[in-house]
């Protein structure tokens, strides 16, 4: 009897205590709360940090103190079920994953600790899982649209090339976006890279720009010259991926603020923390949007860059 | 039990991980990340991978702008084992050790943005100021190396010279040139180039050209009657051009039309010495159609349909104080449809059939005071050809390229001819091509016809296509990103040659299907950035050629063609130095005399993208004014022609 009083008065102090957590994302955090957060970061390079720098800001303006155990892979994805035994181990509220390698361990073997994800491509990456939600990369294709109409205005055929395995959805959607916004989408299919040139080939009297989607087929290291050289030499504007490829060829590229997508995560990572479902949380593209733009391949092109598209530019490369 | 549990889990861990099979290769948001190589410096083989079956050269149009090439003549004579020849009325281009005075240019194919521009009386390529291109106008010159008679038909004996005009994004503006030289040489130049918000395109070009020419000394004419040698004013060169091309959608139309008036002032053909009025004119016209249409995601169907016409006409002034003149007039039909399929990634087809109608094919040849008529041949013929090419990838580092053309003429039948590559990737960087083919040249109206009443020459309507099979082994090779080498080692014979001789039976010069050549060459290449300011290419080329019957070297063949083009930026990509050295060793002229070997040097200055629009270019050619000559033909008394020692040349563009 006396066994059966303890634990009621347990069972009834535990539930206080829940219904005590306040659900406004605006209340300050609780006193006294030390919620443990494992943060997996996948890859050494700079957006990671970035993005977990934004992540702890946030945590800290909110005034949450929490542990974050920070697990970095290195680009070897085999440091991470380590990583995430050890998160079991420490009892951790929540994981952090930036990047897609840390992200499908965690997916996979963390299914019963809340998972907020970063820098991951788009929300297939987050595995449709109810602990899951984050902030993917891939932008919106109607807001991919609505800055090549503002920085090309002129340019209203738009090429592209993707694996349909990878990419269909985002196609399809894409020629809607398309259609409703008074552009010509002539998607080319590409489903080994043996096809790239024909495909290219195909666009050269028909694009006017040529817009680039994330795509393991279509875009990687070993396609960026074949792709850049086509833009280059038929004088068709290639709209990358990054920065990065802005630096390579491409004349300007949608990009993000990783920094602020670690605040954005911090977001969610403060919701779930207060009791949020993570499945609650749609997965978000980032909400800041910046572009870079190579002053060098508008010349080659011979592209009149407007003085405002160079002003607001995050950076121009020349 | 086992074996069920087995199967469902797998299956259940398939499913598990299906949502994320696109991500099966983790760390895909490096392509956001990750360092890429930057394209600026990029090599311009990127464009055309070491794919094809045969060894390629491009020349771009940034590589026409910084050494101020002024002719196609020029561009060809820069490439890796060509040479020119120039006996100051027309250009010929010598390959692979092969360019026999009196040959006008038909062992090799030219062609306009695909267009065949060979003419049909002569066979002639036109390189020099005849040519129906501006050079400006040039966006790149392919240079296809061995028999290509298996897709093109004839004259694709030693090469294919795809010339790729500019489209209207390249200039996006318009752009007016003018240039001035040695020799009271001026030219004027205009071009226009858009892209239209609905997808229509043109480029539109249209330039003049006056060269007062030079003053010229023929040691072989020194005497008080001609002048003691000198053949002055005699040497003037006058040229127009019109270029335009408009596409939209799946079709494009492209126009070109040339006018070239050349003086001649070597007294060719025994006319007289120092006589302004010797000259001659070449026109040449075209009008093409092109439909290209993506039929499936792997299939495309282009079908062209064109209208040339060629006129030629020369004027001869004798000592009996009229001219005779001499004609050749051409024009002709020519329809193709060409479908080229990819089937399952492994194989792609191209299959066409080409038919050509010559409606004209005329030669004439009359005096006029007194008026006497020699030659008035009025030709029409045709021909018509089918062909397939079949490129199969057995395996991804190996590439079979098998094709084969059959060709039908009115004059002497049918001809197949057929080629063969093995192209072996030994290495990411490392190509290695086996190459076979066989190319025909069909005989032209002039060989087969032309006659002037039995004063010197008489027709052979009996002659026969001349044959080449060529066996070659290229070895490509890029060191890093930026350094590409070529060697190759190649051998050819030809049968059948198409050779003018003099029949004993009553001294008339004829052709004949009479001689045999021989060949065997090797040729080595490094082309690149040799250092972050220094890039360019060097070639040596050394070949023997021989007649196979008299064992004798070809009349001008060089043994020994060795190439340097360098260019260095002296202030970023503002100010360039180029620099091109081109040497070239003894050649036999047809009396069996050696003409001198020498090396000649080309310097550019090139001054651009200071602000947009203007670029200024200085070009000195032949910088220590060496002096040397080209072997003359059978037409000139001359043995060697001598060719222009120091000139120069100032363009100013601006494009707006």
């Amino acid at each position: 009897m006396r066994l059966r009083f303890v634990i009621s008065t347990g069972f009834v102090l535990a539930a206080a205590a829940l219904l005590a957590t306040p659900g406004d994302s605006g209340a300050a955090a609780p006193a006294g709360a030390m919620p443990r957060i494992a943060a997996i970061v996948s890859q050494d390079a700079g957006p990671y940090e970035e993005a977990l720098a934004g992540f702890r800001s946030h945590l800290e303006q909110q005034g949450w103190k929490t542990q974050i155990d920070v697990y970095r892979l290195h680009g070897d994805a085999a440091g991470a079920s380590p990583a995430l035994q050890q998160a079991r181990q420490d009892r951790a509220d929540l994981i952090l994953t930036l990047g897609s390698l840390g992200t499908q361990a965690a997916v996979h073997q963390a299914q019963d600790v809340p998972i907020v994800a970063g820098l991951v491509l788009t929300a297939d990456d987050l595995g449709g899982s109810a602990n899951v939600t984050g902030v993917v990369l891939d932008f919106p294709v109607e807001t991919e649209f609505h800055w090549l109409q503002r920085l090309l205005p002129r340019q209203r055929h738009i090429g592209v090339l993707f694996n349909p395995t990878e990419n269909q959805g985002r196609i399809d959607a894409a020629a809607r976006a398309a259609k409703a916004m008074g552009l010509d989408l002539f998607a080319r299919k590409v489903e080994s890279p043996r096809d790239l040139p024909e495909a290219l080939d195909s666009l050269n009297n028909r694009a006017d720009v040529l817009w680039g989607v994330a795509d393991q087929i279509v875009l990687n290291p070993q396609t960026v010259k074949p792709i850049l050289l086509f833009s280059l030499r038929n004088r068709i504007p290639f709209v990358g991926l990054s920065a990065t490829w802005v630096k390579a060829g491409a004349l300007y590229a949608l990009d993000r603020d990783y920094d602020d997508i670690g605040r954005q995560l911090g977001e969610m990572a403060v919701k779930i923390l207060r009791g949020a479902a993570p499945g609650s949380l749609q997965p978000a593209p980032p909400r800041k949007v910046v572009y870079c733009v190579n002053r060098r391949t508008a010349r080659l092109l011979k592209f009149d860059l407007q003085d405002s598209v160079l002003h607001g530019a995050q950076a121009v490369i020349d | 039990m086992d074996r069920y549990k087995i199967v469902v889990g797998s299956v259940l861990v398939l499913l598990c991980r299906a949502p994320l099979a696109r991500g099966a290769a983790a760390g895909e948001e490096m392509i956001l990340f990750q360092e890429l190589p930057s394209v600026f410096g990029a090599s311009k083989y990127e464009q055309k991978p070491g794919e094809a079956p045969a060894s390629i050269s491009i020349v771009t149009a940034d590589e026409i702008q910084r050494y101020g090439y002024r002719t196609l003549s020029e561009i060809l004579r820069s490439v890796r084992g060509f040479f020119t020849t120039y006996d100051r009325n027309y250009s010929y281009i010598g390959a692979r050790g092969f360019d026999r005075p009196g040959d006008y240019d038909t062992h090799v194919l030219l062609l306009l943005d695909g267009h065949r521009v060979n003419d049909n009386v002569y066979d002639q390529a036109s390189v020099g100021t005849e040519e129906i291109i501006d050079v400006d106008a040039i966006d790149r010159v392919e240079v296809i190396r061995g028999p290509s008679s298996s897709l093109y038909g004839t004259d694709a004996f030693f090469a294919v010279i795809n010339v790729i005009t500019r489209s209207g994004r390249d200039l996006n503006g318009r752009q007016i040139a003018v240039a001035g030289g040695s020799y009271s040489t001026g030219e004027a130049r205009a071009a226009y180039g858009a892209r239209f918000d609905n997808g229509v395109e043109t480029y539109l070009s249209g330039s003049y050209y006056d060269s007062g020419g030079q003053n010229l000394f023929y040691p072989e004419f020194d005497s008080p009657a001609t002048n003691n040698g000198w053949a002055r004013h005699a040497d003037g060169d006058t040229f127009d051009r019109l270029f335009g091309k408009v596409s939209f959608g799946n079709y494009r139309v492209e126009a070109g039309y040339s006018d070239r008036d050349k003086q001649i002032p070597t007294a060719s053909f025994g006319t007289l010495f120092n006589d302004s009025r010797a000259r001659t004119i070449d026109q040449r016209a075209f009008l093409d159609l092109k439909y290209d249409r993506a039929l499936t995601q792997s299939s495309r169907l282009v079908g062209t349909a064109s209208y040339d016409g060629y006129w030629y006409k020369g004027d001869y002034p004798y000592a009996t104080g009229g001219l005779s003149k001499d004609y050749g007039y051409g024009r002709w039909w020519t329809g193709e449809m060409q479908s080229i399929t990819t089937l399952r990634g492994r194989h792609k087809l191209i299959g066409g059939a080409e038919i050509r109608y010559n409606g004209q094919q005329d030669q004439g040849f009359y005096d006029t005071n007194p008026y006497a008529l020699y030659l008035d041949d009025k030709r029409r013929s045709s021909i018509w050809a089918l062909y397939v090419q079949d490129e199969f990838r057995p395996r991804h580092d190996l590439i079979l390229n098998v094709g084969v053309r059959h060709d039908s003429y009115d004059t002497f039948g049918g001809t197949t001819n057929p080629r063969l590559g093995v192209i072996y990737s030994v290495r990411d960087a490392t190509t290695l091509k086996f190459l076979f083919g066989q190319a025909f040249r069909a005989p032209n109206v002039y060989e087969l016809y032309y006659e002037d009443g039995g004063v010197s020459q008489k027709a052979n309507p009996d002659l026969q296509p001349e044959t080449i099979r060529t066996y070659e082994i290229a070895l490509e090779h890029g060191f890093g990103d930026r350094l590409r080498s070529v060697a190759s080692v190649y051998h050819y014979g030809i049968n059948d040659l198409i050779t003018i001789g003099t029949d004993p039976a009553d001294g008339l010069a004829v052709f004949r299907n009479v001689d045999r050549v021989k060949s065997n060459g090797v040729e080595v290449e490094l082309e690149g950035a040799f250092t972050r300011r220094l890039e360019g290419r060097v070639s040596y080329a050394l070949q023997r050629s021989e007649d196979v019957s008299s064992g004798q070297e070809l009349t001008n063949s060089p043994r020994h063609l060795a190439k340097a083009n360098l260019t260095s930026p002296l202030l970023s990509d503002r100010l360039l130095l180029s620099a091109e050295a081109q040497y070239m060793s003894r050649r036999q002229t047809l009396a069996g005399e050696p003409t001198g070997g020498f090396t000649v040097l080309n310097v550019n200055l090139l001054t651009r993208n200071w602000k947009k629009g203007p670029s200024v270019s200085l070009g000195i050619f032949n910088l220590f004014d060496r002096r040397y000559g080209d072997p003359g033909s059978a037409e000139h008394l001359q043995e060697v022609i001598p060719q222009d020692g120091r000139s120069y040349r100032v363009q100013v563009r601006y494009e707006f």
